[in-house]
C-alpha cells in the first residue's frame, strides 16, 4: 500500500523536525513494516508491506495511519468533514434495496445524487491520488477512490439513469451461468461462490470487489447511486479467489471492515461531492441491513500484563498508550479492570487480552524491553541418538571419508527418473514447482546423479553425499492425529573417479560408517535389482538380518547421461533409521589392552578356483586358524591369464607368551593345508 | 645363451638414473626379481648338463651378486642424498583430502550447541504434513487471507475435497510440528526443530522453493517477552561469534500473540547501509508467544501456561555469516560452492 505524507498531514501536524525517515522508523518500529519511503518535491510516498497488514483492517487508510502516528507521537488526531446525517433523509429518493444475502451483506446504503456534471477532478486530488497509486479518472470516481485511500471504505458509483426506473438494488447470489463485464472490460462467468449487486435483472457488480462496466460513471452520467456497503471478509475472499480478481475494494473487504465505517464512508463521500461538483442534489439516501453493533470488552489486569511482558510498566503510561490509540480503560488508582476496543478494532483484530499486550508493548517500544533471564528447571536430559547420530555421520563422512554434503530438492526429475528407471515416483504434488518435478522423490538418487553431471565437468574425481527424507507409498507414524505418508530418512553417497577403484572407496565408507553405528553381524549379497546399477557389481547390505540398503558402480548407459561415459561411479544409498536399528544409546567400543607380546607376520599367496570370492577365502583360513591367528587381511588380488592369484598377511600373536617360528610353522601349515584341500595351489 | 654382459650394462646404466625408493624397488623387480630375465634364466639353469650348469650359474650369480650389492649401495646414496638435500619451506605441504559440510549443516550444528547450552531438547517430524497441524492449529482462521501467504504446496490425494487433518501438504513452515510435540509431552519444557520447509514461489537471489527454518519454543510458567529477548540474543551471538545489536518491531502472523520481527544491525555496514541491507538492519527471525489457540490446540491450558517462539531462517543466517550472495547456492551442488565450507 502507499501512504501520502500529504494526505495524513490533512489530519495531523507533525511535530517539527521529525522527517520522512523518521516516520518511516516509527511506524517500522510500532506498527507496521514500511518497505521504504520516497521523497519528492511536493509529497513523500510510503511503501506499506501489504503482509503486515493482514491483521489491521483499520490500517488500510491515510486516516487510520494518521492515528496510529497521532498515537505515536501524542499529538491530536484532527476530524474530517462528513456530510449530514443518513437518517436525515427522510426522503428514499427514487430507489429500493433488497439484501437477499443475510449475513454476507450486513449493510448496504444507497444514495441517489442528481446534478451531476461529470468533469475533470481538481489538482489536489488528482494529486493526492497519484500519491496513493491510483490514476485519476473523473470527479466522481476519483471522489469514491479518495475515500477508499483516505477512510478505508470502498465505495462505487452507478449511473442511475442505466439502472432503470424505479432504482432496484438486489444484492444476491449470482446464479450458476449469470455473466457480468467488470469495469476492467472482462466478462465473468459466475456462480454462487459470487455475491453480486443486481438491479432487477442482471447483476450490475461483483459485491465487494468490481463494479460493472455497462452501468459505470461515463462522461454524459447526470444522475448516480451512490453504493457504500459492508460485505463479509470470507465471502469477499471467496469470489476473489473464485475470480481471481484483487482490487483495492476486494483486499480490504476481507480484512474485516466494520458496517460503522459503511456510514462514514458514505458521508465523507457526499461531502466531497457537496464540495467539488457544482450542482448536486442528494435526492434521497437508503440505509437497509443488520448487524450487532455490541462494544468488545476485555478484562485485564495489571498482574496478566506484567506477567506477559516480563517487566513492570507504569500504570498511567498503560492507559495513556491504550487511550492514545482509542481503547477506553476502565480503572481505579489500583488496578486496570477492563478495556473497550474502538469499533474500528473489533472485527477480529483485537478480541482477548493477549491482543492488547501487543498494543502495549509495541507501543512503549519492544527495543525497551530489557532481556530477562528466566529462572528455570534442571529437568533430566534425554539422549537423543538420532540427532547425535546424524551429527556424527556427518562429520565422518565429510570431515573423515573427503565427501561433500549437498542438500537438494525434494522432488525428483521425470527425465533423470526415466534414465535410471527410478519411477515417477509415489506422491505427486497438487501444485508442482515444474511440470518435470510433479513427484516427490522415492530415492535420493536422482538428484544426486544430477549433482554428479553438473561437477564432472569441473573436477576429475570427487565424492558427495545427503541425509534427507523420501517420499513412498505408505503409512508412517509421527506424533499428531493425521495419518501421514512413509517418508524415512536415507542417507546416499556417490564416489566419481577414473576407474573402478571408486567401489572399493565407497564400500570402505560404508564399512566405516556401519563402524560407527557399531553395527554388527553385516553381509553383502548380489544383486540389489536396480536397473541402474552395472550387474555383478550391485550389492544389497544386510545388518543382524535385515537390509538397510544397497551400493553398487552405476551401469555404462546411465554414466554416459551423466558425461561419465569415460570414469567410474559408485552409488550407496542405505536407511539411516534402519542404520540406528531401534537403539536408543550407541555403545561405546570396548577398549583392547596393548599385546604384550610381539605379532609375527607370515604372508601366504595362492591361486584361487574360479567363483570363488574373498569372503569365503576369509572364512576357510579363519576357521582353519587357532586363537592365535589375530588378524588376516588381503594385500594383493589380481587375475592373470584367467587363474585368481591372492596374497593373505596372517598376523599371529599370543597374549602369554612370544610365539616362536616352529609354532607359526604348523600354524600356516594348518592353514595352507586347508586352502590345498579346496584345491587351491599354494605359490 | 644369454649376453651376461650387455644384461648388466643395460641394468648399470638403468640404475645410474634412479633417484628415488620407489624407483629403486621398481629396478630391483625388473632386474632381479622373480621375473627378471636374470633369474628366469638361472632358474632354467636348473635343468641343463652339469657342465653348463657350472659355467653358467657361476657368471649368472656373480652377476646377480654385482647388481645386488650396487642395489645395496644405491639405497644408501639415496638415503645419504635426502638427509643432505636442504628442505624448501616454502614449497606447498600436501594437504589431506577432506570432504565438507554444508553452510547449512554448519550453522544447525552451531545453533544445536548453543540449546543444548541453554537445556533445549531436539525433535523432528514430517516433512509431508496436513492442513489440520500446518493451519487449522496454528489460529489461522478458515478462508482468512494470511492461509495464502503460506503460498503450500498440496500433496494430491484421493480425495481433492479432503480437509484439515486429511489434507495434505509439504509443510510451509516448521511451526505445526510444534502443535505435534505439544499434544505429546508435558509442560514446562523447551525445545527446538530444525528442518526444511517449502514454499511455492518464485525463485531468485533471495527467495527459495526448499529452504531451512531453525525453530524454538519455550512453555513454561512464566516465559515473558523479555525472557523471550534473552534468547534471540544467546543464538545471534552464538553464530556470529561477536555481540549484536538488535530491534524487535511488530509483525503479524496468526499463531502467535503478539507477534513480532527481530532485525540485526547489518554487519557488513554496521548499520551504516549497504547493498546487502539497504537500511542498515537486516531481518533475522520472527517470534512471539504463542497464541492462547495454539496453546489450546497443543492440549495446554493458556490460563496457566505461556511461551515463545522464535524462528530463524538458517538460509538467511548462512548467507550473512557467510557473505553468500544467492540463496539458490544452496541447492545448486555444485562443487565449486560446497568445498569452500
Amino acid at each position: 500500500m502507499r501512504l501520502s505524507l500529504n494526505i495524513i498531514k490533512k489530519y495531523i501536524d507533525i511535530p517539527r523536525g521529525i522527517t520522512p525517515e523518521d516516520i518511516k522508523q516509527s511506524l517500522s518500529r510500532s506498527t507496521v513494516e514500511v518497505e521504504s519511503v520516497e521523497v519528492g518535491e511536493s509529497d513523500a510516498v510510503f511503501h506499506i508491506d501489504n503482509k503486515s497488514l493482514t491483521n489491521r483492517p483499520d490500517l488500510w487508510s491515510h486516516y487510520g495511519m494518521a492515528r496510529e502516528l497521532a498515537a505515536l507521537y501524542g499529538c491530536d488526531l484532527k476530524p474530517f468533514s462528513l456530510y449530514g446525517n443518513i437518517g436525515d433523509f427522510s426522503v428514499p429518493g427514487d430507489l429500493s434495496i433488497e439484501l437477499k444475502a443475510g449475513d454476507l451483506c450486513p449493510r448496504y446504503i444507497g444514495a441517489v445524487i442528481d446534478g451531476i456534471t461529470v468533469a475533470e477532478s481538481p489538482q489536489w486530488l488528482r494529486e493526492a491520488l497519484v500519491s496513493a497509486g491510483i490514476a485519476p479518472i473523473n470527479n466522481i470516481v476519483d471522489i469514491t477512490n479518495y475515500v477508499l485511500v483516505e477512510v478505508g471504505q470502498p465505495l462505487h458509483a452507478f449511473d442511475a439513469d442505466l439502472l432503470g426506473k424505479p432504482s432496484r438494488i438486489v444484492v444476491r447470489k449470482a446464479k450458476k451461468g449469470e455473466v457480468v463485464t467488470t469495469l476492467d472490460g472482462v466478462s465473468r462467468k459466475l456462480d454462487d461462490n459470487v455475491l453480486v449487486v443486481a438491479d432487477s435483472v442482471k447483476p450490475i457488480a461483483v459485491a465487494g470487489i468490481m463494479g460493472g462496466a455497462e452501468t459505470g460513471v461515463q462522461d454524459g452520467t447526470h444522475a448516480i447511486v451512490l453504493e457504500s456497503a459492508n460485505f463479509s471478509a470470507p465471502q469477499v475472499r471467496r469470489a476473489s479467489q473464485f475470480l481471481n480478481l484483487k482490487t483495492e475494494s476486494s483486499i480490504r473487504f476481507e480484512k474485516a471492515l466494520h458496517p460503522w465505517l459503511a456510514e462514514i464512508g458514505m458521508r465523507r463521500a457526499l461531502q466531497l461531492i457537496h464540495e467539488l461538483v457544482p450542482g448536486a442534489r442528494v435526492l434521497g439516501v437508503r440505509d437497509e441491513g443488520h448487524f450487532i453493533d455490541k462494544e468488545r470488552v476485555i478484562d485485564i489486569d495489571h498482574r496478566f500484563i506484567t506477567r506477559k511482558i516480563g517487566q513492570h510498566i507504569d500504570q498511567k503510561r498503560i492507559i495513556s498508550i491504550l487511550e492514545g490509540l482509542g481503547f477506553l480503560v476502565s480503572s481505579n488508582q489500583d488496578d486496570i479492570s477492563s478495556v473497550t476496543v474502538p469499533w474500528w478494532r473489533s472485527t477480529g483484530d483485537i478480541t482477548i487480552p493477549e491482543d492488547l499486550i501487543e498494543e502495549i508493548a509495541r507501543m512503549y517500544g519492544y527495543d525497551n524491553l530489557k532481556p530477562q533471564e528466566q529462572r528455570s528447571l534442571l529437568r533430566a536430559a534425554h539422549y537423543q541418538i538420532e540427532f547425535e547420530m546424524e551429527k556424527r555421520l556427518k562429520e565422518v563422512l565429510a570431515l573423515g571419508c573427503g565427501m561433500h554434503e549437498v542438500l537438494n530438492y525434494p522432488w525428483s526429475d521425470a527425465a533423470m527418473n526415466k534414465v535410471l528407471g527410478t519411477g515417477d515416483g509415489d506422491w505427486a504434488m497438487v501444485n508442482p514447482p515444474a511440470p518435470e518435478y510433479a513427484y516427490l522423490q522415492t530415492t535420493l538418487a536422482p538428484n544426486i546423479m544430477k549433482n554428479v553431471r553438473d561437477n564432472v565437468r569441473f573436477f576429475d574425481s570427487f565424492a558427495l553425499f545427503e541425509c534427507a527424507r523420501v517420499f513412498r507409498q505408505g503409512v508412517q507414524e509421527f506424533h499428531g492425529k493425521d495419518e501421514l505418508p512413509l517418508q524415512p530418512k536415507m542417507v546416499a553417497g556417490v564416489a566419481v573417479g577414473r576407474d573402478k577403484k571408486v567401489f572399493a572407496r565407497l564400500k570402505g565408507i560404508i564399512e566405516e560408517i556401519l563402524s560407527v553405528f557399531r553395527c554388527e553381524h553385516i553381509e553383502y549379497l548380489p544383486d540389489a535389482q536396480k536397473s541402474f546399477l552395472e550387474p555383478e557389481s550391485d550389492m544389497r547390505i544386510k545388518v543382524s538380518g535385515s537390509e538397510i540398503g544397497y551400493m553398487g558402480l552405476v551401469d555404462q548407459g546411465v554414466r554416459n547421461t551423466l558425461d561419465c561415459s569415460k570414469k567410474q561411479v559408485a552409488f550407496f544409498e542405505l536407511d539411516y533409521v534402519a542404520l540406528i536399528g531401534g537403539r536408543t544409546f550407541l555403545a561405546p567400543q570396548p577398549f583392547s589392552p596393548i599385546p604384550k607380546y610381539p605379532p609375527i607376520l607370515r604372508d601366504i599367496s595362492y591361486f584361487v578356483p574360479n567363483g570363488v570370492n574373498a569372503d569365503s577365502v576369509q572364512k576357510m583360513i579363519l576357521g582353519a586358524a587357532s586363537g592365535k591367528l589375530r588378524r588376516h587381511e588381503f594385500f594383493d588380488i589380481y587375475v592373470k591369464d584367467g587363474n585368481k592369484s591372492m596374497s593373505s598377511h596372517l598376523v599371529f600373536q599370543s597374549d602369554e607368551t612370544t610365539l616362536t617360528d616352529k609354532e607359526i610353522d604348523l600354524e600356516v601349515g594348518e592353514i595352507t593345508e586347508v586352502l590345498q584341500k579346496k584345491g587351491f595351489k599354494i605359490r | 645363451m644369454i649376453d651376461l654382459g650387455a644384461l648388466q650394462r643395460a641394468a648399470q646404466e638403468e640404475l645410474e638414473t634412479v633417484r628415488t625408493n620407489e624407483g629403486l624397488e621398481s629396478w630391483r623387480i625388473k632386474h632381479l626379481g622373480r621375473s627378471a630375465a636374470l633369474m628366469l634364466f638361472l632358474r632354467e639353469l636348473a635343468g641343463m648338463p652339469l657342465e653348463q650348469r657350472k659355467e653358467w650359474g657361476s657368471k649368472g650369480n656373480a652377476v646377480r651378486k654385482e647388481l645386488q650389492e650396487l642395489c645395496e649401495q644405491r639405497v644408501h646414496e639415496i638415503l645419504v642424498a635426502s638427509t643432505t638435500q636442504s628442505i624448501d619451506i616454502t614449497q606447498p605441504g600436501m594437504r589431506p583430502n577432506i570432504g565438507s559440510l554444508h553452510p547449512i549443516t554448519r550453522v544447525k550444528n552451531d545453533l544445536n550447541d548453543a540449546f543444548k547450552l541453554l537445556g533445549f531438547e531436539v525433535y523432528d517430524g514430517p516433512e509431508i504434513s496436513s492442513e489440520g497441524y500446518d493451519f487449522d492449529a496454528l489460529n489461522f482462521p478458515p478462508d482468512h487471507p494470511a492461509r495464502e501467504s503460506m503460498d503450500t504446496y498440496w500433496i494430491k490425494t484421493k480425495n481433492s475435497q479432503s480437509q484439515g487433518a486429511k489434507k495434505l501438504d509439504l509443510r510451509p513452515h516448521l511451526t505445526g510440528l510444534s502443535v505435534r510435540y505439544m499434544q505429546t509431552h508435558t509442560p514446562p519444557f523447551r525445545f527446538v526443530y530444525p528442518g526444511r520447509a517449502f514454499r511455492s514461489e518464485s525463485t531468485d537471489a533471495g527467495h527459495e522453493q526448499t529452504f531451512y527454518q531453525y525453530e524454538a519454543l519455550v512453555v513454561d510458567e512464566d516465559i515473558s517477552l523479555s525472557g523471550g529477548k534473552v534468547l534471540v540474543y544467546t543464538i545471534l551471538e552464538r553464530v556470529f561469534g561477536k555481540q549484536v545489536t538488535i530491534r524487535m518491531r511488530p509483525g503479524f502472523f496468526p499463531f502467535v500473540e503478539p507477534g513480532f520481527e527481530i532485525d540485526m544491525q547489518c554487519l557488513q555496514c554496521g548499520g551504516e547501509k549497504c547493498s546487502v541491507c539497504g537500511d542498515g538492519w537486516v531481518e533475522m527471525m520472527p517470534g512471539g508467544p504463542p497464541h492462547p489457540n495454539v496453546l489450546r490446540a497443543g492440549g495446554i491450558d493458556p490460563a496457566k501456561w505461556q511461551g515463545f517462539y522464535i524462528n530463524i531462517g538458517l538460509d538467511r543466517l548462512a548467507m550473512m555469516k557467510y557473505g553468500i550472495n544467492d540463496i539458490r547456492l544452496m541447492h545448486s551442488g555444485d562443487l565449486r560452492f560446497l568445498r569452500q565450507f
